[in-house]
């Protein structure tokens, strides 16, 4: 008898999804070429997968640049408005300060708590910002299932379409892979 | 070092000698210097003054072109302590603009003439009006002054001329020796320029206000050395490449490097210039704050507000993008911007000095009381209005002419050779560079 989770709880546990097709590569250069193809074939909701930075490699792949420099700015720039207008309430409105007969509001002494809070912000937008737009943490990927694919940390390199992606078929996406020169496929539940 | 046999093709070095654009751009600047000049100094005679507000404006623009060329020297320094690949091609037109300490030693002269013009401290009658200022008489007198001068353009007119002669040497013969002098040189210089360069920020800055004391302002002055560079140099290869040179040679991934360099140089400006401005204001000493009364208060605060947005609001949002520094054209005008705001920094460091002391020779050893003197209350309301005492046609075509010689002087520099170092080790590499 099967001891898998599905037939021990049934109804409890869903039935496994596809979520999706692997394939592998030989290497970087393959991976680059069949990159541009994969883009080339009109998929959207895929990824490479690679162990070192591969040159090149986003402009193959039709990477969009990124939104985190204007997250990060507003950040920043928020800290500014944030750290100046404290100060200006606290120590020229709330309960002005007489300090060796500066002026309450005065401009200079108030940029060392802006402009800390810009960097603190801007910072902190940063690392957030890039967790929340590679939707992180995360502690498990269905990729994670494959034998084949730890082989990503070392010497792997790999291409990973989404069953989401509204071009992709099981058969077709599969064949398409093989024909831009992966060595082996795999289907991916989830 | 092991020598990387490299192959370049010959197609990669098309376009890189000046030509026939060479000699014509030289007689045109050289041209355009002569008749700069002549006005100004027929506009500065009938000024009536005794050529002091010739003086003014042909100091003025004497600084800010050793600010490029004192940067060019700092930028080969860097490039060759690190050993830097991605800036070898742009290397020798940095050589070019360095040489040209040369030339601003021989521009120094009229300023050690007309010494009595310029600095309150030659008068003696108004040294000796305060405690303070008799004990700085031991550095600022005119012998030590003009000593000094001489030590700081031998060390880093010295410094220039042997790049630029180790670099020839290196077309010539292809050997790795000269890059391996250079780099041993570069090591020890970049500090010694560097307080070469602060001493003459302590000179020909700070010594204009015989009576401030700032830290800061040395380090203020090698801001304004290397915001110059950094926006002088993308310039430069950009006119060079709209006249057909260096077109495939200098790419977009070379101005991207060089305008990041641009905007951290331009924030460092205004992170100095803060810390200057902010200590003098807390710790609030008559000898310290009076530079900046006469600065920021009045018609001279309307300038020193504009310079705040133009040297750091406007192109430090405008530099910030990846697209802006990648983008010849847009670079190009953020580099000419900025080189813009560093002449009205000098500008407004030097400018007010000459109404503080005036008139100069006549009634040396007064300060007059009220910093503005020069000016109406009437006239303080409208903007423009403030800075027409200035005689400003003078200080432009001052800069002008400075400028005709600085150009006609690079390109003597460049005449006949490759502007790019061909016998390079790195040269491939700088060629085919990318950011990623």
């Amino acid at each position: 008898m099967s001891r898998d989770a599905a037939t021990i709880h049934p109804g409890v546990v869903a039935e496994p999804q596809l979520y999706g097709l692997l394939a592998e590569f030989s290497g970087p250069q393959e991976l680059l070429d069949a990159a541009a193809k994969v883009r080339a074939a009109g998929y959207s909701d895929w990824d490479c997968h690679s162990p070192f930075p591969v040159h090149g490699l986003d402009k193959a792949m039709g990477v969009k640049p990124t939104i985190l420099p204007w997250l990060v700015l507003g950040g920043g720039v928020s800290g500014i408005v944030g750290a100046l207008a404290l100060a200006a309430f606290c120590n020229g409105f709330d309960y002005p300060l007489i300090f060796s007969g500066k002026p309450y509001w005065g401009m200079p002494p108030h940029v060392f708590i802006a402009f800390p809070a810009m960097i603190l912000l801007g910072a902190v937008t940063s690392v957030f910002g890039f967790m929340a737009l590679a939707g992180l943490p995360r502690f498990y990927h269905p990729l994670f299932s494959s034998k084949r694919f730890q082989k990503v940390t070392d010497d792997g390199f790999f291409i990973s379409i989404s069953a989401q992606d509204p071009r992709f078929s099981v058969r077709w996406t599969g064949e398409m892979l093989r024909g831009i020169g992966a060595t082996a496929i795999e289907e991916i539940k989830d | 070092m092991s020598v990387v046999e490299q192959s370049i093709s010959s197609e990669a070095l098309e376009g890189t000698r000046l030509d026939r654009v060479g000699p014509r751009a030289f007689a045109l600047s050289l041209g355009t210097a002569i008749i700069a000049f002549a006005l100004a100094l027929l506009l500065g005679w009938r000024q009536n003054d005794g050529m002091q507000q010739f003086m003014f404006g042909y100091y003025m623009a004497w600084i800010f072109f050793f600010c490029i060329a004192a940067g060019s020297l700092y930028f080969l320094l860097l490039h060759h302590a690190f050993r830097a690949m991605w800036s070898v091609v742009v290397r020798r037109l940095a050589e070019a603009m360095a040489a040209n300490l040369v030339l601003m030693a021989v521009l120094l002269i009229p300023i050690l003439g007309g010494m009595h013009l310029l600095f309150s401290w030659t008068s003696a009658s108004f040294m000796h009006t305060d405690k303070l200022l008799v004990r700085k008489l031991s550095f600022l007198n005119a012998d030590f002054f003009t000593i000094r001068c001489i030590i700081y353009f031998v060390v880093l007119g010295g410094m220039a001329v042997f790049l630029r002669k180790r670099s020839n040497a290196q077309d010539e013969t292809g050997s790795l020796r000269p890059l391996q002098a250079m780099h041993r040189m570069s090591r020890w210089s970049l500090i010694v320029a560097f307080w070469v360069i602060n001493f003459v920020g302590v000179d020909f800055i700070m010594a204009i206000d015989p009576k401030w004391f700032s830290y800061v302002a040395p380090i203020y002055f090698f801001t304004m050395v290397m915001v110059s560079v950094y926006a002088a140099l993308p310039l430069f290869a950009s006119w060079l490449q709209t006249n057909g040179i260096l077109q495939k040679q200098i790419t977009k991934e070379h101005y991207h490097d060089l305008g990041k360099w641009l905007l951290a140089w331009t924030l460092f400006w205004g992170y100095i210039a803060f810390c200057q401005y902010v200590l003098i204001w807390y710790a609030n000493m008559p000898e310290e704050t009076g530079f900046y009364q006469r600065r920021i208060m009045g018609p001279w605060g309307v300038l020193a507000a504009v310079l705040l947005a133009v040297h750091l609001i406007i192109p430090g949002f405008g530099l910030m993008s990846r697209h802006a520094k990648r983008h010849r054209g847009v670079l190009t005008f953020w580099c000419g911007w900025i080189l813009m705001a560093c002449y009205l920094d000098v500008f407004w460091l030097i400018a007010p000095q000459q109404y503080i002391n005036t008139p100069l020779g006549r009634t040396a050893g007064v300060m007059p009381t009220d910093p503005y003197h020069f000016i109406s209350a009437a006239a303080n309301k409208l903007l423009w209005l403030p800075l027409r005492p200035v005689a400003i046609e003078i200080d432009l075509l001052c800069l002008l002419g400075m400028g005709g010689l600085f150009l006609a002087s690079a390109l003597f520099m460049l005449r006949g050779r490759a502007l790019l170092p061909v016998k390079d080790p790195r040269l491939a590499e700088s060629l085919a560079f990318e950011n990623y």
